[in-house]
């Protein structure tokens, strides 16, 4: 049986999951009846539709669900990301150095479609990973500190 | 920090978890400030001294 804290913060993820999905579903069965399975003039409002969702998501489930923590909790998490994305950061910048070597030829021979948006959004993303990778390890380190 | 939170939970007969949910935290706080290993905040402190009717410095001391 969870206590009443878990169950706020579950009720809250909850609410965050299924806002979203709706929101998402919802926005894009409305658009798509309007403009059409194939019609560009859908893209930006699809966009739009998925950033409402993601919005949601991000705002419940991260704001509401962080002030249900209790303060050891968000002390863990502050610091915790603190510490993984500052390693993170840290770490991730001498693999950056080495993909520029030769004018990035090691990204371009993986990497299918080799515009820039493609090398931004790899950049981004695996900057994104690191962070929550480390996090998570440092994560570790406060629970085995803290248990 | 020391504390005597342990011993006066004890005195109650209560768990750690029904602690927790009459401080409205967690039972991982509960344990970690009892085992000296989490400060808790001034409002916490407060609230562990209004639950247990004595004095801040009556529960806490520095090591």
């Amino acid at each position: 049986m969870p206590s009443r804290r878990q169950a706020a913060i579950l009720w809250s993820i909850a609410i965050a999951v299924i806002g979203a999905v709706v929101i998402w579903f919802g926005a894009a069965a409305i658009v798509l009846a309007i403009y059409g399975r194939h019609a560009p003039a859908a893209a930006p409002w699809l966009a739009l539709a998925k950033f409402a969702s993601l919005a949601w998501a991000a705002a419940v489930g991260w704001l509401v669900t962080w002030r249900r923590l209790d303060e050891m909790e968000q002390e863990a998490r502050k610091l915790c990301w603190f510490v993984g994305s500052t390693a993170a950061i840290l770490l991730t910048a001498p693999v950056m150095l080495l993909w520029l070597v030769n004018g990035g030829a090691f990204l371009a021979q993986h990497l299918r479609r080799g515009t820039p948006g493609a090398y931004f959004a790899v950049g981004w993303v695996g900057l994104v990973i690191a962070q929550l990778l480390c996090s998570l390890l440092a994560r570790v380190g406060w629970w085995a500190a803290k248990r | 920090m020391r504390n005597r939170l342990k011993a006066l939970r004890s005195e109650r007969g209560w768990s750690q978890a029904e602690l927790a949910e009459r401080l409205d935290v967690s039972r991982q706080s509960v344990n970690a400030i009892e085992t000296g290993k989490y400060d808790p905040s001034l409002p916490l402190a407060f609230r562990i001294a209004r639950l247990f009717g004595q004095p801040i410095e009556a529960i806490f001391e520095e090591r």
